[in-house]
């Protein structure tokens, strides 16, 4: 990994989100919801430089996510690895410069990510049937982590992002 | 040249992904296949004892949310309600003097029937230094680990019953699994007819009593304590009570829904049980009314109870609300008719459970 700024940016990023996991997410718990600080980051970075996302971050942040956490470990660094990698192939194939559309990406993909993590969940013997977990924690967290990513992106297209993607002379997100 | 360039970055993408995808499956699938106490999760303990410090220090932002969420529910009251408020403070200050003359009573009888001397319970108290860090598990860290005797198994007691299990320790913290956890599951029987099941905890939060008989009358009230089959929880610690059954006696599918005894979100300090008192099960227990939520209407049959001695109940346990004369040191077995002490009649048919206790993922 080469050192440059957006890597170091995203280091520090990463560092934050992990910090944030441990230490605000507990206390902004509403009802069943956690807040996942981590699911956030890996979506909004792939989206926001989805040529240089990589998959080192996701897949580090979401053992630790599994690690700290105690569930199974593997299962957030695996759901993390897929989704972003399929966030930024398809954020680099559909952009068309207008806001729907990370909008859309990162919506789509922190769903996804709480979908596939609440499957392995409930497949590694949570004792729960799918239709409860969906209803009782994927659903809430993912509404949570999408207010959080959309929150997050402004401010990571600003921070990750050296040069914004677009044309010349297209009105950016700054 | 750019196209070799663009094609040897677009490779080696596809190799990390790859690596990631079989680290995260490698890694998932030793986790599944392992035992509890395999090197994933050794490692997993390692780092929750190692998140433990960063989750204390952020206990203070915690009560700082609840004071903001208070602050912003004064804001929005309206007139009526300060008139009411008002009206209530007039009959509370009324009411102060008896209070606290109650008060002082009550701090007399905590000290009699607090559940380390009615249980002979042996064990290390441990602060709430952390709560889970994501949706899916319930659970809480404690501020006691393996260097205080902490091991993983071990039963974990709030300030008015049974909260959980200690599922793994570090060297100065543990993680303690809620019993209103999907995954955990007590061996439990109900104290006044000695009915032997388990109790669940699930996503909607709420505890249920599963694999009870279904020829056993349960009834709202009825105690709920842990049976200590399957050796997964310490014997005769109170869970809580029947709060709800839906459907009736002889029928298989009826769902018995269990209070908890006592809010775990309010929860500050715990107890790890080491060992209880072998007759524990037989020992009453009830709370003064400031620490109970379960056996409320126990608390005012407590010193009715001590009052009035009780009748032998017909399997010699006593209900939780005889539990003055327990706390007295009397010794006497009082079924009585305390609320929380079963309205039923012990049948004293109590079919054997089948106690999973922990399992581990």
């Amino acid at each position: 990994m080469e050192i440059t700024r957006e890597n170091i940016a995203a280091i520090i990023g990463a560092v934050v989100a992990v910090v944030l996991q441990i230490t605000v997410a507990p206390a902004m718990a509403l009802f069943a919801a956690v807040p996942n600080f981590i699911v956030a980051f890996c979506i909004v970075r792939a989206v926001a430089t989805p040529y240089q996302a990589g998959f080192f971050i996701p897949l580090v942040l979401g053992l630790v996510f599994d690690l700290v956490g105690g569930g199974p470990v593997g299962a957030m660094a695996l759901g993390l690895v897929l989704v972003t990698f399929a966030a930024s192939r398809l954020y680099a194939a559909l952009n068309n410069d207008t806001l729907f559309m990370p909008v859309a990406v990162i919506l789509a993909s922190t769903m996804l990510v709480e979908v596939l993590y609440g499957l392995v969940v409930v497949a590694c013997g949570a004792g729960v049937s799918f239709g409860d977990a969906f209803l009782y924690r994927v659903l809430p967290c993912m509404l949570y982590d999408c207010v959080i990513g959309l929150l997050f992106y402004p401010l990571a297209v600003r921070v990750l992002v050296e040069k914004p993607l677009g044309q010349p002379g297209t009105p950016v997100l700054r | 040249m750019a196209l070799n360039f663009q094609n040897n970055e677009a490779s080696s993408g596809r190799v990390s992904f790859i690596i990631a995808l079989a680290v995260s499956l490698v890694c998932l699938g030793v986790y599944a296949a392992e035992g509890a106490n395999g090197p994933i999760h050794r490692i997993q303990a390692i780092f929750e004892g190692m998140a433990a410090p960063l989750q204390q220090a952020s206990a203070p932002l915690g009560a700082a949310v609840e004071e903001a969420e208070q602050g912003g529910e004064d804001q929005k009251a309206d007139e009526g309600t300060l008139a009411a408020l008002r009206e209530q403070n007039e009959q509370l200050t009324q009411q102060l003097t008896t209070a606290e003359e109650q008060r002082l009573e009550n701090e007399r009888l905590r000290n009699l029937l607090n559940l380390r001397d009615t249980y002979e319970i042996q064990g290390v108290a441990a602060r709430v230094i952390g709560r889970s860090t994501d949706a899916w598990n319930q659970d809480i860290t404690l501020d006691a680990g393996s260097n205080q005797g902490v091991e993983s198994g071990l039963t974990v007691m709030g300030p008015t019953g049974v909260i959980g299990q200690v599922i793994s320790t570090a060297a100065n913290s543990c993680r303690v699994r809620l019993l209103t956890d999907p995954q955990s599951g007590a061996a439990a029987m109900v104290q006044s007819s000695r009915a032997e099941g388990i109790v669940r905890g699930s996503l909607d939060g709420l505890l249920y009593l599963e694999n009870i008989s279904a020829d056993v009358n349960i009834q709202v009230g009825d105690v709920v304590l842990t049976s200590g089959l399957g050796g997964s929880y310490t014997r005769g610690l109170l869970i809580g009570t029947v709060a709800r059954v839906e459907g009736s006696a002889g029928n298989d599918s009826r769902r018995i829904v269990v209070a908890p005894n006592g809010s775990v979100e309010l929860l500050q300090e715990a107890l790890v049980v080491f060992s209880a008192a072998s007759d524990a099960a037989d020992r009453a227990v009830t709370f003064s009314s400031g620490d109970s939520a379960g056996t409320g209407e126990g608390d005012s049959a407590a010193a009715d109870g001590a009052a009035e001695g009780g009748d032998a109940g017909p399997d010699g346990a006593p209900g939780a609300s005889d539990a003055g004369s327990a706390a007295a040191g009397s010794g006497e077995d009082s079924s009585g008719e305390g609320a929380a002490g079963g309205a039923s009649e012990g049948d004293g048919s109590g079919d054997a459970g089948d106690g999973d206790g922990e399992g581990g993922r």
